[in-house]
């Protein structure tokens, strides 16, 4: 069964492990410091990090067993279809979370644009890669102004990670065309979480007395 | 730029009577009450607050009356230093 991981499912793994990390600290977060924003964030990596522990664990055991049951090829393609359908609509719906929070940070915020990114989900199903993608951007733009706003190590950290998971879509929408942006992706998307530890490392770190 | 009056939240004012609190030591009300700005009725009401969570203790000496921070409020302080910046992190503000 371990000879069927590939390398996207590890890293999409230890991106999983990094998302409930950041949700953690969030949700530790949110008890000390009341503010319900924290708390959109920790719903937000926790279903991202749930949606990428399913697709790892789904298409392991899919693999691991694929040999071993009866399962025909188109089968099992509509079996991945289905798990994909599952992981695409968990990330929309953490990313959704991700919007929300960053619709907030707009001081002339509405519920509108969040309402109006989020109805095309239930409107066209086929076009779920392109819906995660406007969304994943619009957060990732936002946390650029949020950087250029107030330029910080931390901040700066937070738009990497967010840039570098926009990224991995734009990998992801052109897999069809070229295979090889596939592995790109899952490694863009890596990248990704890795920043968001490391800001998750330097915060933990703080110097005591400050 | 319009002058707005920034809101504090509750766990902000707290905080801030903390760091005054562990800024100068042993002190007094009434520096607190300057560094923190605050009102003597909610200074009071805070105090109040903070010391039977067990962050802030007080002692009487020479007819005064010092406040100080306790361990745990020093822990306290660190923790809120660390969600503080990751909130901040992510452009939120406490």
């Amino acid at each position: 069964m371990l000879g069927a991981l590939r390398l996207d499912l590890i890293l999409e793994l230890i991106s999983a492990t990094v998302s409930f990390l950041v949700g953690y600290f969030s949700l530790k977060a949110y008890k000390t410091v009341g503010n319900k924003n924290l708390l959109y964030l920790y719903f937000g990596f926790i279903i991202l990090g749930l949606g990428m522990l399913f697709r790892v664990v789904s298409l392991t055991f899919l693999f691991g067993t694929f040999k071993a049951s009866e399962l025909s090829i188109p089968a099992v393609k509509t079996l991945i279809n289905y798990m994909s359908l599952i992981y695409i609509l968990l990330k929309i719906i953490s990313y959704c979370f991700f919007a929300f929070v960053a619709v907030e940070q707009i001081k002339e915020s509405s519920f509108l644009p969040f309402v109006f990114s989020l109805a095309p989900v239930f409107i066209y199903h086929a076009q779920l890669e392109l819906i995660s993608f406007v969304l994943i951007c619009f957060v990732a733009i936002q946390y650029l102004f949020n950087f250029l706003n107030k330029r910080s190590m931390d901040r700066l950290l937070v738009f990497l990670g967010f840039a570098f998971i926009t990224i991995s879509h734009v990998f992801f929408v052109f897999t069809p065309v070229r295979t090889s942006l596939f592995i790109f992706g899952h490694v863009s998307q890596f990248v990704g979480f890795i920043c968001l530890l490391i800001m998750l490392f330097r915060i933990s770190g703080v110097e005591k007395g400050a | 730029m319009p002058n707005k009056a920034r809101y504090r939240s509750k766990i902000r004012i707290m905080v801030d009577i903390l760091r005054v609190v562990q800024k100068e030591g042993e002190t007094r009300v009434t520096k607190i009450l300057y560094g923190a700005n605050l009102s003597h009725d909610r200074l009071n009401k805070y105090l109040g607050e903070l010391m039977s969570r067990g962050l802030v203790t007080s002692f009487d000496q020479e007819g005064l009356t010092f406040y100080s921070l306790t361990d745990k409020g020093k822990r306290f302080l660190f923790e809120f230093r660390k969600f503080e910046r990751f909130a901040e992190a992510f452009g939120l503000e406490i």
